[in-house]
Parts: structure tokens; C-alpha cells; sequence
């Protein structure tokens, strides 16, 4: 792990305050001024869960007696979204009955600290909130990311297939994704080991990886087998991608096998302007182009135009 | 901190008036809001007595009744309460101006 204050480019995690007095943000203010966090503030239920909505904030401080929408039915709401039920919600609030605890507690607050509060106590009880928020993140974050090479993996592929997909297509923006599968691995597995076999893969993920730009997806997809998914890019600028990639590779020299190169083979599906067509069928698409290139003799880039879609009749007119 | 203090003193009497406004309106709603925010903090700003004080008046409009029922004697409740509340917020912002 990265020690904290190592991450000078990463911006300071967010702290929300729901409070309805403007008192009490300013006190928070000042007292979390040392901290290293930025702190934001809503006034009422409803702006609360609007904004955590838009900021995504890594802790919320939440009072419960609120005119209007009061805490416990914030954190209700909260804790039913998927998208917010992962933030930990610390209760500040001057209802110190133990009902009062045990309501929040059920509806999923992570930790509960009566006002008046000892600001030492705020203070830490935030970090502790923050260190649980990195943990969860980092957590998350590891469940799409494969051990071996770095990349996105499998889970996460799917899901981004999905995404950029429709985000393409209704945006009509071009989207290109480029099946990559090392030629002849079980060759080199054979040959010189387990160990080497590894070397090879992290190698391709590192070229991959120098290659990506802002936007591109570059996955394990399993085995020897990566893809690429490639937003904004018509199939032509892909395989000129592809083919950077595919020579950068031919051209490594491998420390634990110098004599023997290793090359891949590389099938594109794209297109300029995406129809409706489901994710599956892009894989399929991709995955006979691959068998193209494989069987035109691999070390090669094969392409399937996906063609363009008819712009709907309304945009035509326009 | 200390500015923070001043600032939150200096606010006082515009409390103070908004508190009179809503108990002449009668708006116990309003009232009880006023007073609950600044149960809130002004402990936080070194004035427990006030947050004492506060929650007295929010706990009187909160329940509704004077102890021996009667609108008239409510009333009177949250009058004495109030003026508490008053005076203690009216003498912090006099020993700081």
C-alpha cells in the first residue's frame, strides 16, 4: 500500500455535513480545518441527498433533527441506493436516547456522536470513517483489476462492453474492440516454464498499458487472451492502433528467452457509427476477425466493419 | 477559533430578534427550528448555558403543553422559557461587544 501522504496528485477526500445551522458548519470548519480532507455543506434533508448523490463525498456527517426531511429518513434513503450505500454516515446529532442510536444504527449509520461533541472525538471518529472508505474503494477496486497483469479483468470488461456500447451508440460515436491472443503461448509455456509464461503476459500488459489512451479499456480477458476496447475510434485508426501494438511486441527481446521471439494475433469489430446491436454480438464480430488473422497465418491484424448505422429518420431531416 | 466565537456572538441579537418575531407571529414551528439550531451549536462555541437554555424552549413547544394543560398556560411556558433564552444570548453578546 501507497503511504497516505505519498498521493500528493489525488484530490483530498470529500466530507458532507448535513446540518440545518449554519453555526455548525462553521464550527466544523474550523475544527477539521487541519485535516486532510474538504469539507461541503448542505442545509436540509433534501439538499443533503442531492448532493452526496452529485459529489460522491468519502464521508458524510449528518444531523438527525432537521426540518422538513430529518436524518433517519436521509440515511434511508442513502442506505436503498446502490450508487450511496457504500459511504459511511457518521450521526451528529443532540438526540442522545438510546432509541434514537439503535433506529440510526439499524438504518445503517456507521458511527453516531451526540452534540455537544468533544472535537478530539469528531476528529478521530472521521478518520476512522475515511480509513474505512479508502479500504472499501480500494476493495472495489481490486475485484476489477486481474492479479497477474494489472489490467481491468473479466468483470469488468463486461460491464465496460455494455457501457460504452450504449454510450456510442447514442451518441453515434464511433467504438472499436480489438481481441488480442499471443500466438503459439503454450509453446513458450512448455519450452521454458510457467515463470516465462507469465513474464510474456505482463510484457504484452505493459505494452498495452504504454499504448492505452485516455478512455481505451485495456482487460485480460482470460488465459492468453486481452481486449481492448477502444471508444472514439473508427476500425481504420484501430488496426493502425493494433498494428503499433502488434509490432511493439514482435520487437521485445525476453530476458529469460532472447532467441525466441513472441508475436499475437489481433481481431478488430468496429465502426463509425454503432447500431443498436447487443455486446455479444461485438464479441462474436471481434472474435472472427481474430480467427481470421490466426488462420491468415497470425502476427496479424484482421478488421470486421460492423458498417453504419441509418441515422434515425428526425436527424436526417435536420 | 476566537473569530469564529465573535462571529457567532455578533449573530446573537439578529437571533434574538428572529426569535421575538416568530413567538409574536406565533409560529411555534418556526420558533422550535430557531431554537433547535441553536441548541446545536452554541455549546460547540463555548456557551453551554445557551444550548441549555435553547433546548428548554424547543422541549416546551415540542411537548406542546405548559405541565397543567390550557393554551394560556403553554403559551406562558414558552414565554418564560423564551425570555431565558433571551437574556442569556442578549448578556454573551453584551460581554463581547
Amino acid at each position: 500500500m501507497k503511504p497516505q501522504h505519498d498521493n500528493s496528485d489525488e484530490p483530498l477526500p470529500m466530507v458532507l455535513v448535513i446540518d440545518d445551522s449554519a453555526d455548525v458548519h462553521r464550527l466544523l470548519k474550523a475544527r477539521l480545518r487541519h485535516e486532510e480532507l474538504q469539507l461541503a455543506t448542505a442545509t436540509d434533508g433534501h439538499e443533503g441527498v442531492r448532493a452526496v448523490r452529485e459529489l460522491k463525498p468519502a464521508v458524510v456527517l449528518l444531523d438527525l433533527d432537521m426540518p422538513g426531511m430529518d436524518g433517519f429518513e436521509v440515511l434511508r434513503v442513502l442506505m436503498d441506493d446502490p450508487a450511496t450505500v457504500h459511504i459511511p454516515v457518521i450521526v451528529l446529532s443532540g438526540l442522545s436516547s438510546a432509541q434514537d442510536k439503535v433506529t440510526a444504527f439499524d438504518l445503517g449509520a456507521s458511527d453516531y456522536i451526540t452534540k455537544p461533541f468533544n472535537l478530539t472525538e469528531l476528529r478521530v471518529r472521521v478518520r476512522s470513517a475515511l480509513r474505512m472508505h479508502r479500504l472499501v474503494q480500494m476493495l472495489a477496486q481490486r475485484a476489477h483489476i486481474d492479479g497477474l497483469t494489472g489490467l481491468w479483468n473479466r468483470t469488468h470488461f463486461d460491464r465496460r462492453l455494455e457501457d460504452e456500447v450504449a454510450g456510442c451508440v447514442r451518441h453515434g460515436r464511433p467504438l472499436s474492440v480489438a481481441f488480442i491472443d499471443i500466438d503459439h503461448f503454450k509453446a513458450v509455456n512448455d519450452a521454458y516454464g510457467h515463470p516465462s509464461g507469465d513474464a510474456v503476459l505482463q510484457g504484452l500488459a505493459r505494452i498495452l498499458q504504454r499504448e492505452s489512451r485516455q478512455g481505451d479499456a485495456a482487460c485480460r480477458y482470460g488465459g492468453e487472451e486481452f481486449v481492448l476496447i477502444l471508444p472514439d475510434t473508427a476500425p481504420a485508426d484501430a488496426a493502425a492502433h493494433c498494428e503499433r501494438i502488434r509490432t511493439n511486441l514482435e520487437k521485445t527481446v525476453w530476458p529469460r528467452h532472447p532467441e525466441r521471439p513472441v508475436t499475437a494475433s489481433f481481431g478488430i469489430a468496429g465502426s463509425v457509427r454503432p447500431g443498436p446491436v447487443p455486446a455479444e454480438e461485438w464479441i462474436e464480430a471481434a472474435d472472427r476477425s481474430l480467427y481470421e488473422a490466426k488462420s491468415g497465418g497470425r502476427n496479424r491484424v484482421a478488421v470486421c466493419d460492423l458498417g453504419i448505422a441509418e441515422r434515425a429518420p428526425l436527424a436526417r431531416a435536420g | 477559533m476566537a473569530e469564529l466565537v465573535d462571529l457567532f456572538v455578533s449573530e446573537l441579537p439578529r437571533k434574538i430578534e428572529s426569535l421575538r418575531a416568530a413567538f409574536e407571529r406565533g409560529e411555534a414551528a418556526d420558533l422550535a427550528r430557531l431554537a433547535h439550531q441553536i441548541k446545536g451549536a452554541a455549546d460547540g462555541y463555548g456557551f453551554a448555558s445557551i444550548t441549555e437554555a435553547a433546548a428548554a424552549v424547543e422541549g416546551v413547544l415540542r411537548r406542546g403543553d405548559g405541565g397543567d394543560g390550557g393554551p394560556e398556560s403553554a403559551l406562558e411556558a414558552v414565554r418564560t422559557q423564551l425570555d431565558g433564552l433571551i437574556e442569556l444570548c442578549a448578556r454573551a453578546a453584551q460581554g463581547r461587544s
